[in-house]
């Protein structure tokens, strides 16, 4: 049994960041449900020890950023299983909390670390612990959250934009809620703050929540939401929307996300299920979501770091994350980013074409694609590499193998004469000491429809 | 747990990246259509996607600028009540002292950083709006910057919030395929520049080193050219891998478009920078209508006197520079318009700073505009119940009359309510009468 090359490249650039040949030959030569459970497997991913300033008193909260960022962009570029950290940045981008407002790196890592070690399980764990945690209650206004002065914020956000979606839920339902979650606050005299749960801050007086009265409190009423119907389908198809919106293309149809919601539901809500059945179903290997999705900043600057072989640490992409529009923990509000168009814009396009070319210049003095300016030895004036083989080979470095996935015939011939083009104006046999068509070519795949392409 | 925010991360919060509309910076504001996920079907904006640009700016057409003052400017030292002795009694070290106060009017005075301002006062050019707020204010910086920026007045506002120079692009021709009809200098398009359709475009602080600019060398000649023509054929990746390529063509012919208007020396300052670049850029007829720069440091709750002197006296500098960098033929046609979040307690505080506070005044400034005194000054012997001044004008009259009058727009529509024009101009842009003249209709399709 086997797997189209084709589709081997589209699942691995979806659950990763950017694929080598080898990887995609050695994929498929195994039928599609082994090759999605090996992706699934993290077990051979390293722990995820954070950087050792988030300890340091005497570092500030920025740099600890700093370096939380770059760990991160470095740990999605070379863990085994990449589909953990994408998924981790799934969770980040659905359960939004943004460092501006929780202040502390620690807390920010604390939720990091929550997805990517529970972001596989049962939604419901997931959303227990998540709420728990210092960065929620204080991004959410929980942690002041007490019985007399009840805030609803979290209590509203976790029905419409963590479960359930907007108008499953009645006003009263918020107002029951927050009261409900009274109590659950963060400890400030600790060091570091932590959560902590204060009887005497709690309502416990009895609230009617979805038609329900008894004295509910917090926890109880995520599982009242996710374990019972209809709110439990109403969560499923919520969640299995933004899944495949995230993974596969904006807009599945009904048929696709009753097929999703019906393995998550009959799972109990399990995280696993659906993304193993995502990936295989046969709607996941069509064009509309082979060309779904525009890469987000972070999936492109990681794969164009690990394509050129080069670091977050060394290369400070977060220096032009901004302006490209996605700072890691740093999301422009609860409802997390957009998709698509989002990224498609002036500014961020110089964004990227910036922190392109200097990538490119780093790239060059470790040699990258110089093997397209290799003359012949037995006579000078040729090339080694046709224009075209040059085309494919740093397209091929940058995860689109010609032979293999879907690449973009036009740009393929855009670059191909401009590197005809530039290969006549560089006259054999002199050396040229800037070897502009291997550098200007790196720059220019980097910034083509086929690597910006999810 | 004080969330209260500085004035910089205030703004930060209310600003969004440069990209489409729709994004909302706070659970307030927060109204999703359908699911979370976020709308990424190919809109109309995208499929008719223009080059960057907008249809040139025609000669009864105006152009508004506008100053947006972050922190809460303190409206009491910056149009000095000089014949209000309950001032100087409130504020014994803050005060202005009124034989330093530029006089504009009886019992009335500039700040003295204001120099130039005052000048053009006197040319009958500044029309300054008092006490202007709005009901049940809101000493955050953020809520108070966003009922500001938002300025909706129709109730509740389905498909989330918006931006009421947003509103006002939404119904300009094409709305949703130009992209220079509103622009902001940086990589944060504050949410007043934002419609349902329409958004402001970000434009770069410097341009120097931005990829595109610079063609002196032929090698960079034909990179730059090869990435234009990624979008010379269909991508064959779908309409991403098709937009994706315009999107970096027209950026590459944007930043050409823009490369002059950068050149040549600068004042040292933001604003100054900001303010010459709007005027460069509105020289060179791209078709922005609106332009909106920022200046902050306002949130002076401490030590207030020297840092409020200093900003105000580079507003005063980068609005001069302004004016004088605007060529002859649109002196007429440009209005500039400052606002702040909100104004400053009328008693000083302990440590000779001033809190948040309420109302302020505003200035409105442009050859068209019929300079003097406007609204009913807030009395500081008359307080509301937590010691700040009462409003007397709505903020969103002053917006509705710029609508209105200035920008042809239709104000009932763009503010959800009629508020009553307040006068402020002479007339419309470019001289003519108050009816405004004809728009361009049909676009000319700029293609470099």
């Amino acid at each position: 049994m086997s797997t189209p090359a084709a589709d081997v490249a589209h699942l691995l650039r979806r659950t990763g960041f950017e694929s080598t040949s080898s990887e995609i030959a050695t994929y498929a030569a195994m039928d599609l449900p082994a090759i999605v459970d090996t992706l699934l497997d993290f077990s051979s991913n390293p722990a995820d020890t954070p950087p050792a300033s988030l300890a340091d008193p005497n570092k500030g909260n920025w740099e600890k950023m700093v370096d939380l960022t770059q760990w991160w962009l470095d740990r999605m570029a070379t863990v085994p299983r990449p589909l953990q950290e994408k998924l981790t940045l799934f969770w980040h981008g659905h359960f939004c909390t943004q460092v501006s407002k929780v202040d502390h790196a620690v807390d920010m890592f604390d939720q990091n670390h929550l997805f990517r070690t529970e972001g596989l399980g049962s939604f419901e764990t997931l959303v227990q612990h998540m709420s728990l945690q210092v960065a929620m209650l204080i991004y959410l206004d929980n942690d002041p959250n007490s019985k007399g002065s009840p805030n609803e914020n979290f209590a509203r956000e976790l029905m419409e934009l963590f479960t359930l979606g907007v108008d499953q839920y009645t006003q009263n339902d918020v107002v029951e809620s927050a009261r409900a979650w009274t109590g659950h606050n963060v400890d400030y005299d600790a060091n570091p703050r932590v959560y902590r749960f204060y009887p005497e801050r709690h309502d416990t007086d009895p609230k009617t929540f979805m038609g329900e009265t008894k004295n509910w409190d917090g926890p109880e009423i995520i599982t009242r939401i996710l374990t019972v119907e209809p709110q439990r389908s109403i969560a499923a198809r919520y969640i299995a929307k933004k899944v495949w919106t995230f993974f596969a293309a904006p807009n599945p149809s009904a048929a696709i996300l009753d097929q999703l919601v019906a393995a998550f539901v009959g799972s109990n809500l399990d995280i696993r299920t659906l993304l193993r059945t995502m990936f295989l179903m046969p709607e996941f290997y069509t064009s509309t979501v082979k060309h779904g999705l525009v890469r987000t900043p972070v999936e492109w600057i990681v794969t164009v770091l690990k394509a050129t072989g080069q670091t977050a640490v060394d290369r400070n992409p977060q220096w032009w994350m901004e302006q490209m529009g996605q700072v890691l923990f740093e999301p422009p509000n609860v409802a997390g980013w957009k998709n698509n168009a989002y990224w498609l814009n002036s500014t961020a396009v110089w964004a990227r074409a910036d922190f392109a070319r200097n990538l490119t210049w780093h790239a060059h003095d470790a040699g990258f694609l110089m093997e397209i300016i290799a003359r012949n030895p037995a006579n000078s004036a040729q090339y080694v590499m046709t224009a075209g083989d040059a085309v494919d080979l740093a397209l091929k470095k940058f995860g689109r193998d010609a032979t293999v996935a879907a690449h973009s015939p036009w740009v393929h011939s855009v670059l191909t004469n401009w590197l005809t083009t530039q290969r006549a104006t560089e006259s054999a046999p002199t050396y040229s000491w800037r070897d502009w068509a291997a550098i200007n070519l790196t720059t220019m795949t980097m910034l083509s429809p086929d690597v910006l392409l999810a | 747990m004080n969330s209260e925010l500085l004035d910089d991360l205030a703004v930060a919060r209310l600003s969004r990246p440069a990209t489409l509309p729709g994004g909302l910076s706070r659970r307030r504001f927060l109204q999703l259509a359908g699911a979370g996920a976020g709308a990424a079907t190919l809109t109309p904006y995208l499929s008719a996607l223009e080059a960057f640009a907008a249809p040139p700016v025609g000669a009864n057409e105006g152009i508004l600028v506008l100053i947006m003052m972050e922190g809460g400017n303190d409206g009491l030292n910056t149009v000095v009540p000089t014949g209000d002795s309950n001032y100087y009694a409130l504020r014994p070290q803050l005060a202005i002292p009124a034989g330093q106060a530029l006089p504009v009017g009886t019992g009335y005075g500039l700040h003295p950083s204001f120099v130039k301002l005052k000048a053009r006062f006197d040319q009958g050019d500044v029309a300054i709006v008092h006490g202007v707020g709005y009901p049940n204010p809101d000493l955050s910086h953020f809520s108070s910057m966003g009922i500001w920026m938002n300025g909706w007045a129709g109730g509740a506002q389905p498909g989330g919030a918006t931006g009421w120079i947003g509103r006002y692009m939404d119904g300009l021709p094409n709305a949703a395929s130009e992209s220079l009809y509103g622009a902001v200098i940086g990589t944060s398009v504050p949410l007043h520049m934002v419609g349902s359709v329409a958004r402001a475009s970000g434009l770069p602080q410097d341009i120097g080193g931005a990829f595109g600019i610079d063609r002196r060398d032929a090698n960079d000649v034909r990179m730059f050219d090869a990435i234009g023509a990624f979008s010379g054929g269909a991508s064959g990746l779908g309409q991403w891998g098709d937009l994706a390529a315009k999107v970096e063509h027209d950026t590459l012919d944007l930043s050409q478009k823009i490369q002059p208007a950068y050149q040549g020396t600068f004042p040292d300052d933001d604003l100054g920078r900001q303010l010459t670049l709007a005027a460069r850029l509105i020289n060179a007829n791209l078709g922005i209508r609106v332009f909106s720069t920022n200046i902050g440091g306002f949130d002076n709750h401490s030590d207030e006197a020297g840092g409020h002197a200093q900003n105000l006296a580079s507003m005063d500098a980068a609005i001069e520079a302004f004016f004088t960098t605007l060529g002859s033929t649109w002196k007429n046609r440009v209005t500039l318009m400052t606002f702040s979040e909100f104004g400053r307690r009328p008693e000083q505080n302990d440590t000779i700073g001033t809190d948040h506070g309420t109302a302020a005044p505003l200035f409105v400034v442009g050859p068209r505009v019929k300079g003097g005194l406007y609204g009913a000054p807030s009395p500081t012997t008359n307080l509301d119940s937590n010691g700040n001044l009462k409003f007397h004008t709505d903020f969103r009259q002053v917006y509705a009359t710029v609508l209105d009058t200035w920008l042809n727009a239709d104000s009932k529509q763009v503010l959800g309510y009629q508020f009553p024009n307040l006068g402020l101009f002479d007339g419309g842009p470019g001289g003519g009468s108050t009816t405004p003249a004809t728009r361009p209709h049909r676009r000319r399709r700029k293609r470099v």
